[in-house]
């Protein structure tokens, strides 16, 4: 009897015990994975934070490509989002910062060690904003045009420290272990072949491309299985002559959506520096309507009093602009032909050598 | 008898100890917490100073403000004068500020001041202060610090020529 | 046993405490200052240089028979390296030019980065020809301590004067 009742009492204490540690486990698991979750959490929206902050620095140093090790977050993948109702960039699955004002031009997805971010001012014709471009050392860029072409010299000159390619035949080109290609067509002729044999083991989402037109346009294509699918027909808003951001930022752009969706918040951001401008040439022309200032006469008649002054080429100008603002929609923009008026404005700010320019 | 006696003192030693263990791991949680906290305020303390200086970085490459010459290029550290007092004057920034200028400077406050030569005239160029509404409708500061960046910069008058520089100072506030 | 229970949760106390303490203490030990505050400071300390070399002053030319005209600090400066010691080409309130930047510059300064509580150092040297260098402006903080360890430069700013050539530099640290 007493043998019997120290089995059971043994066997209560043990079995006291167990349920006891096991409570006092689970509480200290419970902490544990709740911090776990807190701290990834946390560590999502520091990266984005941090990340946004070397855009914001890269974007304002202009002309100047930067790379960026992050050989740390290369596990993550980085997602670039600019569609209606939602502009920004984050972390897939995770934290998310917005980009209302900063047009970024980078692949949909970027899973690197290594950023390549580089700024081009965007002028119409006076600076509007920094171009952002974002890549990665992953990011293989395949050109395929003639090499006599100005903008295929420039391209070969431009994109040095990036991941780029020139060939002649795509049948060439060796993809790699690159998380993504994107194939630039300087011919225009992309849309009636197919993918190569050598690209087509990528995947779908792994291989873009975009193909140059006369006339500044350009079409943007994403793998479809052995074929190539055509996505958006873009004509580009610009009048430089070389080292054109517009073209470029299409060609770092992840499709002709994010592109056209960037583009927009740039004409945003004309329509305000094109108001501050306006003011600017009201104290022009208030300055030089004053008797005896020197060249008055002939800065007064570039600048108001010619047929086409600079004044009503503004005036023109700031009326494009201000539609295309208002339209939210980059076909109206690209319809409106704010090309024309930009251009005659750069040509009379030339005119204006022996006077204060307008820009 | 005596054994249930002893089996009780014993289940109450055991009891205590673990009543003591948890007091203490309490005490530690409570650490942890307090040191949570102040490592939370010292971080948004840190994201401040970041932010102020974000914003006075974005403010010195204003195309709005910036200098220029030969074909639109940019001068570092210079403001154009007309373009700011125009900027300033008609309140551009804050006239456009819930559409489009409070995503680029949030709360914060943006000064230009003429130091030399000059009779120390100044120009805010946006302003918007961290408020709040009481009950009975009044507008009142909500900020609980703020942080101050200050940059040197040069002035450009263009329709002085002979006087066409002038030292200035640019103040970032940003408010917590 | 009791005693060897009372015994373990004591070390086991112990132990969390000191790695506890470790982790905090880590923490500190790890963090630096944030590379963006480094980059402001070094651009402060150009872009100030920058200003000044830029800014204008209303001074009396001497070869104008005194009359007045906006002068800028690089031609000042010139003035001040070819008239070093003597009456100055330009007068500016009154004073040489030397004296007169040694004011002006010192009061910028004091102006600006001073009441940001920085340290500096401005120094304008005169690199003369041979190997002969002389000192024409210097000008530290109030605190006289201006900046001999970890500090930023403005990078050289020179000026070409026929008395050879200027070099100008701003050192700022905090």
């Amino acid at each position: 009897m007493k043998e019997k009742r120290g089995q059971v009492e043994v066997t209560f204490h043990w079995i006291y015990i167990l349920i006891a540690g096991a409570v006092i486990l689970l509480f200290f698991a419970g902490i544990i994975v709740k911090q776990k979750v807190s701290f990834e959490d946390k560590l999502g929206e520091d990266i984005v934070q941090i990340l946004d902050s070397i855009l914001a620095g890269a974007g304002v140093s202009e002309k100047t490509k930067n790379f960026v090790d992050v050989g740390g977050l290369s596990d993550y993948t980085f997602e670039f989002r600019c569609e209606e109702g939602y502009m920004g960039f984050g972390i897939k699955g995770g934290a998310f910062e917005d980009l209302p004002i900063s047009p970024v031009f980078a692949p949909k997805e970027i899973k690197t060690g290594k950023l390549i971010l580089w700024s081009l001012p965007y002028k119409f014709p006076y600076k509007v904003i920094d171009l952002l471009m974002v890549s990665s050392s992953n990011t293989k860029y395949v050109v395929v045009g003639n090499e006599f072409d100005t903008f295929y010299v420039e391209l070969q000159d431009m994109t040095e420290g990036f991941n780029f390619e020139f060939v002649n035949d795509l049948n060439e080109v060796d993809p790699g272990k690159n998380f993504h290609v994107r194939v630039i067509d300087l011919k225009g002729n992309l849309g009636g072949s197919g993918i190569p044999a050598t690209l087509q083991e990528l995947g779908d989402e792994q291989l873009s491309a975009i193909s140059f037109s006369p006339g500044n346009v350009v079409t943007y294509f994403q793998k479809d299985g052995d074929d190539w699918e055509q996505g958006e027909t873009v004509q580009i808003i610009s009048i430089a002559e070389e080292k054109d951001a517009a073209k470029y930022a299409a060609i770092f752009a992840g499709d002709g959506e994010r592109y056209m969706c960037n583009m927009m918040k740039v004409f945003k951001r004309m329509k305000y520096v094109t108001e501050v401008y306006a003011g600017k040439l009201g104290e022009l022309k208030e300055h030089y309507s004053v008797f005896g200032v020197p060249n008055g006469a002939i800065c007064q008649s570039i600048l108001e009093e010619a047929r086409q002054s600079v004044d009503i080429v503004f005036e023109r100008l700031k009326g494009k602009v201000s539609a295309c603002d208002d339209s939210e929609d980059y076909l109206s923009c690209s319809d409106s032909r704010m090309t024309e008026p930009a251009s005659e404005l750069r040509e009379l700010n030339d005119q204006l050598e022996s006077c204060v320019k307008l820009y | 008898m005596k054994k249930n006696r002893k089996a009780q003192i014993r289940m109450s030693e055991t009891i205590a100890v673990l009543f003591i263990f948890f007091i203490l791991v309490v005490f530690s949680l409570i650490f942890y917490y307090k040191y949570s906290e102040v490592s939370f305020k010292e971080e948004q303390a840190e994201l401040m100073g970041l932010r102020a200086m974000d914003t006075t970085l974005k403010t010195l490459f204003l195309p709005e403000l910036i200098c220029s010459q030969g074909k639109a290029e940019p001068i570092d550290n210079c403001f154009d004068l007309m373009k700011l007092r125009h900027a300033a004057e008609e309140g551009v920034f804050n006239k456009y500020l819930s559409e489009y200028y409070f995503d680029l400077f949030p709360y914060t406050k943006i000064t230009i001041e003429q130091l030399y030569p000059g009779e120390g005239e100044s120009w805010v160029l946006y302003d918007k202060e961290k408020t709040k509404q009481l009950d009975d409708g009044l507008m009142v500061p909500d900020w609980k610090n703020k942080e101050s960046t200050y940059f040197v910069v040069s002035l450009r008058d263009e329709l002085n020529p002979d006087n066409e520089y002038s030292f200035g100072v640019l103040t970032v506030e940003v408010y917590g | 046993m009791k005693r060897g229970q009372m015994e373990m949760i004591g070390l086991v106390v112990i132990v969390i405490l000191i790695t506890l303490g470790m982790l905090f203490m880590a923490q500190f030990a790890l963090k630096d200052d944030p590379t963006k505050k480094i980059f402001v400071r070094k651009g402060l300390a150009y872009s100030t240089m920058g200003a000044l070399m830029k800014t204008s002053v209303a001074c009396d030319d001497r070869g104008d028979d005194f009359g007045e005209k906006f002068v800028r600090m690089t031609e000042l400066m010139k003035d001040c390296a070819e008239y070093y010691g003597e009456p100055s080409g330009y007068m500016c309130d009154n004073k040489q030019s030397c004296e007169f930047l040694q004011e002006l510059i010192g009061d910028l300064l004091t102006d600006t980065l001073g009441t940001w509580q920085k340290h500096y150092e401005f120094k304008s040297s005169l690199l003369g020809f041979g190997d002969s260098s002389e000192t024409l402006i210097e000008f530290s903080d109030e605190d006289e301590k201006g900046c001999k360890d970890e500090r930023d430069t403005s990078g050289l700013f020179p000026i070409n004067s026929d008395a050879g050539l200027i070099e100008n530099i701003l050192y700022l640290c905090d």
